[in-house]
């Protein structure tokens, strides 16, 4: 059996995603979020999890009014960032980009836990 | 065109629900489209006729056309799909909510890093948690004067 060992959480408001992108988090009006942020990833590169599950609302990114889940698991091998209007987030993601790091998606774990 | 709520009753918003999401599905398509470089660039080029694509009564293309987010909200809108129309301006959200909220950018930062809006005076339109509130005060210390310990 795994073991859970944490949870961390994060306010999720999309303006946090576009400050980073656009160098503000050292602005007074971000630096406070993001240096609670240095505290949870200093804390994940010492514990490397073996299996990150990540949990988040949907801001009208994959679902829109045509059909919205209240709980939907994600079985793909790769989730690309949304557009949200800017174009997709510089967030690189996938093992299909070479400068990209390889994040692992897991498919059959995903389908394994339903 | 909505049933009337009691949350209709909360000052300087309209909340999103299940008529207003029927009410609104054309405007939300509408911003849920501009998730695609090719029609932002269309909507840009002639909005007018971009938004025809759309099922969109008049006053709603008119409060898209105008920029009126808190008519859009009211004409069913939701902030989610909303906010992808302020990006296709090139606006930052700070900046959408500032707008939304009748004060400037500078001014939304401030209270927001002053740990956001005051609920005072911000619970309600008609004043009706006032009465209730006052009720309660009278009605569970029935013994002591109501007035006494007003703030």
């Amino acid at each position: 059996m795994a073991t859970i060992i944490a949870g961390v959480g994060s306010s999720h408001v999309p303006a946090i995603g576009a400050a980073l992108d656009n160098g503000k988090t050292e602005e007074p009006y971000w630096k406070r979020v993001f240096g609670g942020f240095e505290k949870s990833k200093e804390w994940m590169a010492k514990t490397k999890p073996d299996v990150a599950i990540v949990v988040y609302n949907d801001h009208a990114s994959a679902f829109s009014v045509e059909f919205i889940p209240t709980f939907a698991l994600g079985c793909a091998a790769e989730f690309p960032p949304a557009d949200e209007g800017w174009g997709p987030r510089p967030v690189r993601w996938s093992r299909a980009i070479p400068s990209s790091p390889p994040i692992s998606h897991n498919p059959s774990f995903s389908t394994s836990s339903t | 065109m909505t049933k009337r709520r009691d949350y209709d009753d909360i000052p300087g918003t309209f909340v999103f629900d299940a008529d207003r999401s029927r009410q609104g599905y054309g405007i939300n398509m509408f911003c849920m489209s501009l998730m695609k470089e090719e029609n932002r660039k269309a909507f840009k080029a002639n909005e007018a006729e971009y938004l025809k694509k759309f099922n969109l009564t008049p006053e709603q293309i008119e409060a898209i056309l105008k920029r009126d987010y808190n008519r859009m909200l009211e004409l069913g809108g939701n902030i989610y799909f909303t906010a992808k129309l302020g990006a296709t301006d090139g606006h930052s959200f700070q900046h959408m909510a500032a707008v939304m909220t009748g004060s400037t950018q500078e001014e939304y930062a401030k209270m927001m890093l002053a740990g956001g809006r005051s609920v005072e005076g911000n619970r309600s339109k008609s004043g009706k948690d006032k009465l209730a509130r006052a009720a309660a005060r009278s009605g569970s210390r029935s013994n002591s004067k109501p007035s006494a310990k007003r703030k």
